[in-house]
């Protein structure tokens, strides 16, 4: 099938080296100008994340440019070494990248097991290199299969079930309180970046009315104005309290920020209306005798750890499963691009055979001796011939056939190549 | 009748084999079975409403004078009340609860299968059918009002209590379940006050006094009702939320029990439909 991946993720390089080879959206296509100026003809697609950087390639031979292709993923960066760059990247070829593929989109490969984000980032990836006409027949079909099989993990395996960062467990919080985010008041007391997260993915479900108090009023400011929401002074917190059905704190105080007898105010004033808190602060902001008060939900950043470990547990134990819905995927595949590339040799096989048989009887049946025979001869002539040719390459074909069936086309592939002369290439496009 | 017997407990059968889908949705050892759950329940229902008319056409008079044809009422207007919201805004979790309380309830009532009750003649009419239908309306609206407040509480104890189990995952938020009790509350006052309003009429048709007005399950309905007015003037004068409102429509569940089945047990009523064949039940 001659595909390959080409890549360093976090399991082989520290974040000072992926950065370096970080690419954004924008960049993509130029770096596969690039690579395509070097290998014409090649299919490409560059994904890149947090986590990885990985050019998928149709029709390279990566092994043999391997340190070209390092350089242009590093963007000419020449601060490595070869040998540090052969410790950091891998490289990965036919079914290897397949299965690599297959991990990588159903998020099996990804630093939280079960993530969602890296099917979309593949799909972008693949969208880039698409509308840049680097794709072709084989990476389309590769990527379509890995897509359906991604599918299929996360909709048959419990893999992606229960979420596992701080700031998504709020919203998870929210909606076993709340049914409707868009009618809720969400109150971020402290502006900072793992609040300003769970405040996003609560905006991502649907919340609107965002109250932000900071002790710098600028820098609450600033995050009112990012999320659309009010910066409201630091001082009226506790009058502000009894609007909030969602309270995300995440101070740097040394103290309590929110008393209980604020919150007992509050609900009071609330009519019993359930009101959420989420204390991320460590140490905490908010008084844990709040929690004893009726249809006051507080819970500290102990508690989100807790559920995301227990999540990340559960994860862990449908890997297996999932694992199997790979290898079905990666049969498929094997199937369908061997099966391919078994046609393709057999045709070879077949005009091959008829070219040399062609060419034999035209300059046989052209000598003066035999011009004069009779039509009905020459064509029997030509039929022993066909036969005789047909029958020397019956043998290989079966063999051909069988190698497919036990997944060993390219080995044979390569023989054939050698003693037939056929240009490798054209058999595996 | 033993054909239509054979039939009730094919009935029966479907509610229990709702049951066990619905609870193993709700455990989640079957994630998606509560829609099968509730299409086994609709056929349970299909079968007993025939069921019902079929002893109502052999007894020709209403069919909720026994503790089967009650009981089996109960279950239907409970579960008409259930398919009827579910059609309007489907919520996963109640049929958890919903359809194995139908069940017990189907089950109590099977046992009394051959008893008959009847009416005195004067009652027997369309204000009877309306009393009967009203009151059978408001007591499976409520039901579906309280077990929702009973769903709330149990997700307000997870919640509160930090157990973020299965049934954390399988229950609905607070708030849908604050918002269907506190909608169908209303509903249920209407339909009661309606179906109490139509049981005068009918006690001043027979001429009935006092064995009519002090009557023990006349009176633990007007408590029913007195307790569903308090509830329909907190959530509508004070806009009450949360576990207290959630706790009075449980108690609430509570007194419908005591004045539908529980009073039968400890004062002879003329609306008994348990102590069968000493007098004739009443509407």
């Amino acid at each position: 099938m001659n595909v390959a991946v080409i890549g360093i993720s976090y399991h082989t390089a520290p974040v000072e080296v992926r950065e370096r080879a970080s690419i954004r959206p924008s960049e993509v296509p130029a770096i596969l100008q690039r690579i395509r100026a070097q290998f014409p003809g090649a299919e490409l697609v560059l994904v890149s994340t947090c986590n990885r950087t990985e050019l998928y390639t149709a029709g390279i031979d990566v092994n043999a440019d391997k340190h070209r292709l390092f350089q242009i993923l590093l963007k000419g960066d020449e601060h490595f070494r070869a040998d540090e760059l052969e410790n950091h990247f891998y490289v990965k070829s036919d079914l290897d990248a397949a299965e690599h593929m297959l991990a990588v989109a159903s998020s099996l490969d990804a630093m939280v097991v079960g993530e969602s984000e890296i099917l979309g980032q593949v799909k972008q990836a693949l969208g880039i290199a698409d509308e840049a006409g680097m794709t072709g027949k084989v990476l389309q079909s590769l990527f379509q299969r890995a897509f359906k099989t991604a599918k299929r993990v996360h909709s048959e395996t419990d893999i992606c079930r229960g979420r596992v960062s701080v700031s998504s467990l709020a919203v998870e919080f929210a909606e076993k309180v709340f049914d409707d985010l868009s009618t809720k008041t969400v109150m971020i007391v402290g502006a900072g970046e793992t609040a300003e997260l769970a405040l996003k993915s609560l905006m991502d479900r649907g919340a609107r009315d965002v109250l932000v108090l900071n002790r710098s009023h600028g820098r609450g400011q600033d995050l009112a104005e990012r999320c659309g929401g009010r910066a409201i002074q630091f001082d009226l917190l506790e009058d502000y309290l009894a609007r909030a059905d969602i309270v995300i704190s995440s101070t740097s105080a040394p103290h309590l920020v929110i008393h209980a007898a604020a919150v007992q105010r509050a609900i009071d004033i609330r009519r019993g209306k359930p009101m959420l808190m989420v204390d991320i602060a460590v140490p905490r902001d908010i008084d844990p005798a709040a929690a004893h008060i009726k249809n006051v939900y507080v819970y500290s950043i102990d508690d989100l750890q807790l559920i995301a470990a227990e999540n990340i547990a559960k994860r862990r134990e449908a890997v297996e499963q999932a694992w199997i819905i790979v290898r079905q995927g990666l049969t498929e595949i094997s199937e369908h691009f061997e099966g391919g590339g078994l046609r393709e040799v057999l045709r070879k096989f077949d005009e091959h055979g008829r070219e040399i048989c062609e060419a034999a009887l035209k300059r046989s049946l052209a000598k003066e001796r035999l011009a004069g025979l009779p039509e009905p001869s020459r064509e029997e002539i030509r039929e022993m011939a066909r036969k005789i040719v047909a029958k020397l390459l019956a043998e290989p074909r079966e063999a051909l056939k069988r190698a497919a069936k036990k997944g060993e086309l390219d080995s044979y592939v390569r023989v054939v190549n050698d003693l037939f002369g056929f240009d490798r290439e054209d058999i595996n496009k | 009748m033993d054909s239509i017997y054979i039939i009730s407990i094919a009935g029966v059968g479907c509610y229990v084999v709702a049951s066990l889908l619905a609870l193993a949705s709700l455990l989640g050892v079957k994630p998606r079975g509560e829609r099968v759950a509730i299409s086994m329940m609709t056929v349970g229902g299909v079968i007993l409403a025939g069921v019902l008319v079929s002893r109502g056409v052999g007894l020709t008079s209403l069919p909720a004078f026994n503790c089967f044809d009650a009981m089996v009422l109960y279950a239907l207007a409970l579960s008409g009340a259930y398919g009827l919201w579910s059609a309007y805004r489907y919520t996963p979790g109640i049929a958890g609860i919903l359809i194995p309380y139908a069940t017990l309830l189907l089950l109590c009532g099977v046992s009394a299968f051959r008893m008959h009750g009847g009416v005195p003649a004067p009652v027997q009419g369309p204000g009877l059918m309306l009393h009967v239908a009203t009151a059978y309306g408001a007591f499976g609206v409520f039901s579906l009002a309280s077990i929702s407040a009973v769903i709330y509480l149990i997700q307000d104890g997870n919640l509160k209590h930090k157990r973020f189990g299965v049934l954390w995952s399988r229950l609905p938020s607070l708030e849908t379940m604050d918002h269907i009790t506190s909608r169908l509350i209303g509903v249920a006052f209407l339909l009661l006050t309606i179906s109490i309003l139509m049981g005068i009429v009918l006690i001043r048709r027979v001429g009935g006094g006092e064995e009519w007005v002090l009557d023990p399950k006349v009176l633990a309905t007007v408590i029913l009702w007195i307790l569903v007015a308090v509830f329909v003037h907190m959530r509508a004068s004070s806009d009450r939320h949360g576990r207290g409102i959630a706790m009075v429509a449980v108690f609430g569940l509570g007194c419908l029990l005591f004045a539908f089945i529980g009073v039968h047990l400890v004062a002879p009523s003329v609306h008994s439909f348990i102590q069968l064949g000493l007098r004739a039940g009443g509407p």
